[in-house]
């Protein structure tokens, strides 16, 4: 509150969430100030820091459609459920994650308001974002392995450090999917469940085409 | 911030024409210890003018929304200004605040006592105005300090405090960033300010001519106007401390000020102690920073940073200046929340 003391906080005993209120003031890096939005900031008191913050904005400058990833009731997606759960995970501490996050997106979205769309693209909506995480943050293109990978994390069939990787390439697992499979382990059973369901899907007509070919 | 860009862009002008520029630009040593014409030196003196405010603060003027009044003079405040020459007396409050600006003979080592007049008239200038765009008057200059009286009649000690508070603030920051920054650039390590700040009630301040014929202001004689400038000693380096009157006119006064005695142990907790009277009256640090970032002209950019609030329309949103906090957020939309 120190850094930003006109966010006003409320603890709102007896409730789940307390509440931050305020402006937040988006300014370029030469320090000309663009524009603000009135947001809110909502926090599990319970499972703080390691729960994620809802946003919501209540200014209504911002057109409520997904297009603009807000719902009708204001809250805003700051990124895909995946790596904010794992910053969850991890704890997040508040006023990094307003600098880092929130305040990214709403500078983000001043962006699109003023050029028409967004300064780094936007993933898909919906699972095609997911696939998208996959694809360029993960670098998994295969989606054959990622169910492969999704699977072994489920059925706890990991393999060793120095065992062969997933991949089934000549490799040891230590120095190829080793990190982007410990970044997906620190996901949720139910993401990973998710993920792995709409992967299967995507693979269904493949697989059935597989199997009759076998056949 | 850049409501003083005018006034930094003059000093920065006024060191690179010093003599000792040269030497570090490679040109040699000057023949004289002075190298600007004098119409150069005419030219940076006369850029920022009398009686009006540097053009990158006339936006702030505008968001304080108060007529400047560039037609008043030293120790004449203009509400008493009927009492100069006379034997009258009136009773009326008033905020009173001492600034000085420390450090500034610093100046003298590194550069010719053109440049440093320059300096030193500059900041004074930009103190000035922005005085000036706050309502304040000024009442008196001292060396490289400024004595300013802020109230009048129209006006209630709440704003008055108010207008004071918001002055001292947003100049204190000036000093303590972008002049403070560029002048430890070119090699100035001490320039600083130090700020008292006290109200005095009607019941405690009587208005009157003091001196003699032309020898004489219109002056407050008040325990608090005293203390405003016993206060500014008490102040650290960059720092404003106020008397509990202040503290009182402010809401959430808690918020923004501190015992000096947490400072300076609990020997300087009173700045005057009346024991007859039972009058003890306590100094506050005054949290400045923290105040400036709840004014209603102050936009706190990513990092909690204060910058002007003023949406500047003729310019548009910048792609190239927006892009590199923008970027950092990549959205996705996967249904309610």
């Amino acid at each position: 509150m120190e850094t930003y003391p006109t966010f006003f906080y409320r603890n709102r005993d007896g409730k789940k969430y307390s509440k931050l209120t305020g402006d937040i003031d988006i300014c370029d890096t030469t320090g000309s100030y663009l524009d603000s939005f009135n947001i809110e900031i909502w926090l599990d008191k319970e499972r703080y820091p390691y729960s994620t913050p809802l946003v919501k904005e209540r200014s209504t400058k911002i057109q409520r459609h997904e297009n603009w990833h807000i719902d009708k009731d204001g809250y805003v997606c700051l990124d895909i459920e995946h790596e904010l759960e794992y910053k969850a995970k991890k704890g997040i501490q508040l006023i990094p994650f307003y600098q880092d996050c929130i305040y990214p997106f709403f500078a983000n979205t001043l962006y699109k308001m003023s050029f028409g769309k967004y300064a780094n693209g936007e993933y898909g909506h919906f699972f095609k974002g997911v696939v998208q995480f996959y694809r360029e943050k993960l670098l998994l293109n295969d989606n054959f392995l990622i169910v492969k990978i999704l699977r072994a994390i489920l059925e706890n069939k990991t393999p060793g450090r120095n065992e062969q990787c997933i991949c089934a390439r000549e490799t040891k697992y230590k120095k190829c999917h080793l990190k982007e499979v410990e970044f997906l382990k620190s996901l949720s059973t139910e993401r990973l469940e998710k993920d792995l369901s709409g992967f299967e899907e995507i693979l269904s007509p493949n697989i059935k085409t597989a199997t009759k070919c076998h056949d | 911030m850049n409501i003083y860009q005018d006034y930094m862009r003059l000093i920065k002008d006024a060191v690179d024409s010093d003599a000792s520029s040269y030497v570090t630009k490679g040109l040699g040593a000057p023949a004289s210890a002075i190298v600007r014409t004098d119409e150069q030196f005419k030219a940076l003196y006369s850029r920022i003018k009398k009686n009006e405010v540097a053009p990158s603060m006339v936006n702030l003027s505008e968001s304080v929304r108060r007529k400047i009044d560039y037609e008043q003079q030293l120790g004449l405040h203009p509400d008493f200004k009927h009492l100069k020459g006379t034997e009258g007396i009136e009773e009326h409050y008033i905020v009173s605040a001492f600034i000085d600006i420390k450090g500034s003979t610093n100046l003298f080592k590194r550069f010719d006592k053109q440049t440093v007049f320059l300096i030193t008239n500059t900041i004074l200038k930009a103190g000035i105005h922005t005085m000036l765009v706050f309502g304040g008057y000024v009442h008196r200059l001292q060396g490289d300090g400024i004595f300013v009286y802020f109230g009048d009649k129209n006006m209630r000690e709440k704003e008055a405090v108010k207008m004071a508070l918001s002055a001292v603030s947003v100049f204190t920051h000036f000093v303590k960033t972008d002049l403070k920054e560029y002048l430890e650039s070119v090699g100035i390590e001490y320039i600083g300010i130090r700020t008292g700040i006290d109200l005095g009630y009607q019941e405690h301040v009587i208005w009157g001519n003091s001196g003699i014929g032309e020898i004489s202001e219109v002056t407050t004689c008040s325990l608090h106007t005293s203390l405003a400038s016993k206060m500014q000693s008490s102040a650290d380096k960059n720092g404003i401390v106020v008397g509990a009157h202040i503290k009182n006119e402010i809401e959430d006064g808690e918020d923004y000020f501190t015992p000096v005695a947490a400072r300076k142990g609990e020997k300087d907790r009173y700045i005057y102690i009346d024991s007859d009277k039972k009058f003890y009256y306590t100094q506050y640090d005054f949290l400045w920073a923290k105040f400036l970032k709840t004014l209603d002209f102050i936009a706190l950019n990513q990092y909690g940073k204060p910058v002007f609030k003023i949406k500047d329309l003729a310019r548009p949103v910048s792609d190239s200046n927006l892009r590199p906090i923008a970027v950092k957020s990549t959205p996705y939309f996967g249904g309610k929340l």
